[in-house]
């Protein structure tokens, strides 16, 4: 543990002066030496002491999603605004992106967004000497989708919840308090989710006599064929038939407006012993993968028929999935850790299987290289530690959109040099990490249950790979056991070396005195 | 007392982001503390992904388009630029994440600034005393890294669970 006084070293050069920074810092430093004071009453009496400004409007910013456009593309938004009939191909010809195209969208209803992102795509599509809007196009259309529909909604469940609220739904609410917490970024089991929703759309028909069709869900969570083959069906199958059959029933009860939902979903929620808001989101996920239940049928028939999916229905898959694992409630309810447009990017990534060339092309990297980082990034399922109370899970690692972007940027060549220094050190790390899980080392570290936290002990593979990417920081060195230091360096090594190749004189000058000696006999073997 | 725009720049271009010790424990220190802060903040309008650290690069999109210039979407981005180059000074930094958060600290504050977002509900205030402080942050699959001298890992949902109770 630091000593307080080196501390206040640290942050002289904050204190010396009277401006936002040295503010910052003493707002924070009595709470460090009082740590039964929280940090943010300080921060409220630093905070207290400025000027207030205007009330902070929380629906201001999440509205829809694009860059500032420049002055002659307002002006032609103001001509050709996506509520006009003709207005995409306007705005195509025009050569106004799909983002900018939207700047000035953000009270249209979503189902005429919708509609206009589609009749976009299909002007580009359609005017050869745009090629590249299409392509820029069909590459944000997902992600400016997905913001747009969790904005209506969080404004759904909003007012919803409200509604359940006034129909004292609290006691219904509260059992989700008592729920053991469950690290949602590390659920990725797909055939543990079918079954919520088949549980409760069982309900729903019982609920409601007159859908009696949604029995057949009750294939979906036997696991057996909906088509009544009697097919045994994987979990995928089983999660998209589920939702899908789902959808209409979701579709419906979420139009019956606010109240009439919420009386509904009140009694699911009371026969399936969930709570109000999980079985919304519950509902809310099945109809969002209806939306795309056209193209998700059509890639489980691919994949029934052994052939392999396009882009689309990859995407079109992995956003299924993210919707899916989010009907999984923490300790405190419903929390969102997936990004359901990085989860997408992330399949469609999976079901590529040209892009390692072109990423090794870009990058200047040996394909074997670029080929491993794959298959441990996206492609393979770990065993990851989880908190306290919490079993190792066997999962995908949760999808990163800044990742995802890098990879895709890197597979079309089109990476500027600071994305290309962000995506080297992502290759470093999950290249050394790739090696030494390979040989045997556990990815992570339990948390430590007396801490609450998960300490660094410099023993597993990402703590390690962390080392490396960092040029084996003599600080961080320090703390790697003698024997897992002679177990892995040269490993350590020849992954980072694969990567960047050798060190500068600089960096070499600064490594630890074990790590050089090791370095300069890598070299030598390698006859540089 | 007023923490400028300009004033915010040069705390995160000074902030030694290797030095801040491990506290003693995961959840409950004033760390974590201003991380509640900072979530039961950006929980007002990035609801959907709360218990990411960074805004995601759609949500700041959402924000350049309503309130801010192409001028102003220049300016942060040579900031952020001219950030992440100091930033490769320090050895504990992630790249990825610090750069977000750089590029949502700097819009923040112009919209403080111009009185369009109070300070108070200003979700750069407790971020930036975490780099004050000496520590940056990674995103990562298994939770939430923080770097200070060394790195440590916390549970975002952790720290969301404290979060919801206190919004």
């Amino acid at each position: 543990m630091r000593r307080p006084e080196s501390r206040h070293a640290t942050r002289s050069r904050f204190e010396a002066g009277s401006d936002g920074a040295g503010v910052a810092a003493a707002a924070l430093r009595p709470a460090q030496r009082q740590s039964s004071r929280r940090a943010s009453e300080h921060l409220d009496a630093w905070i207290a002491g400025a000027p207030r400004t205007t009330t902070f409007p929380a629906e201001l910013f999440a509205r829809t999603s694009c860059p500032t456009p420049a002055a002659d593309v307002h002006d032609l938004q103001r001509i050709a605004s996506p509520q006009r009939a003709n207005a995409a191909e306007l705005l195509v010809r025009s050569g106004v992106s799909l983002r900018d195209a939207l700047a000035n969208s953000h009270e249209q209803e979503l189902e005429a967004f919708e509609r206009f992102i589609a009749d976009y795509l299909a002007a580009a599509a359609a005017t050869p000497e745009r090629r590249a809007l299409y392509e820029d196009a069909r590459l944000a259309a997902p992600a400016l989708l997905e913001a747009r529909r969790a904005l209506e909604d969080r404004r759904e469940r909003e007012a919803i919840d409200r509604e359940l609220g006034r129909m004292q739904a609290e006691a219904t609410k509260a059992r989700l308090v008592v729920r053991p917490p469950l690290a949602v970024q590390q659920v990725a089991v797909v055939n543990e989710l079918a079954e919520p929703v088949a549980k409760a759309v069982s309900f729903v028909a019982d609920f409601v006599p007159y859908l009696g069709q949604a029995k057949l869900l009750l294939e979906a969570g036997s696991g057996r064929s909906m088509m009544g083959l009697g097919r045994p069906l994987d979990a995928e199958e089983r999660m998209v038939g589920a939702a899908v059959v789902v959808a209409p029933f979701a579709a419906r009860i979420l139009k019956a407006g606010a109240g009439a939902a919420a009386r509904s979903i009140a009694a699911i929620a009371t026969k399936t012993g969930r709570s109000g808001p999980e079985v919304l989101r519950l509902l809310q996920s099945a109809r969002a993968m209806e939306r795309e239940g056209a193209v998700l049928r059509d890639a489980l028939e691919r994949t029934q028929a052994g052939n392999a999916l396009t882009a689309e229905q990859a995407a079109a898959l992995g956003r299924a999935r993210a919707h899916m694992r989010q009907l999984y409630a923490t300790g405190s309810g419903l929390i969102d850790n997936i990004d359901v447009a990085a989860e997408g990017a992330y399949e469609a990534i999976r079901r590529n299987p040209g892009d390692v060339a072109k990423v090794a092309t870009t990058m200047g990297l040996p394909m074997e290289v670029v080929e491993r980082v794959k298959k441990h990034l996206f492609l393979e399922k770990h065993t990851l530690s989880t908190f306290p109370g919490q079993r190792p899970v066997v999962a995908h690692f949760v999808a990163e959109e800044s990742y995802a972007a890098l990879w895709t940027k890197a597979e079309r060549g089109v990476i500027s040099p600071n994305e290309r220094r962000q995506l080297m050190d992502l290759l470093t790390h999950e290249n050394v990490e790739a090696r030494l899980k390979a040989r045997g080392l556990a990815l992570l570290e339990p948390v430590d249950p007396k801490l609450g936290q998960r300490p660094f002990r410099g023993v597993s593979a990402h703590d390690l790979a962390a080392i490396a990417e960092r040029n084996f920081d003599p600080r961080l060195w320090a703390r790697v056991p003698e024997s897992t230091k002679k177990q892995n360096l040269r490993a350590m090594l020849e992954a980072v070396y694969e990567v960047r190749g050798p060190f500068g004189p600089d960096v070499e000058q600064k490594l630890p005195v074990d790590v050089r000696a090791e370095y300069q006999e890598l070299l030598r073997q390698r006859g540089r | 007392m007023n923490f400028t725009y300009e004033q915010r720049l040069r705390l995160m271009r000074e902030a030694r982001f290797d030095t801040g010790a491990v506290p003693e424990h995961g959840v409950m220190n004033p760390i974590s503390d201003l991380l509640v802060e900072y979530y039961r903040r950006v929980a007002r309008f990035d609801e959907p992904r709360v218990a990411r650290i960074p805004p995601t690069p759609e949500t700041l999109r959402c924000w350049f388009a309503r309130h801010l210039t192409s001028e102003d979407g220049a300016r942060i981005e040579d900031e952020v630029t001219g950030l992440c180059e100091d930033l490769r000074k320090c050895v504990y930094v992630d790249f990825i994440t610090m750069e977000a958060l750089f590029r949502a600290i700097l819009l923040w504050s112009l919209l403080v600034d111009r009185k369009q977002l109070a300070l108070e509900d200003d979700p750069s205030v407790p971020l930036l005393s975490v780099f004050a402080a000496g520590y940056s942050l990674k995103w990562v699959s298994h939770g939430l890294e923080i770097w200070g001298e060394v790195p440590w890992t916390i549970d975002p949902s952790e720290l969301m669970r404290r979060a919801e109770v206190r919004r």
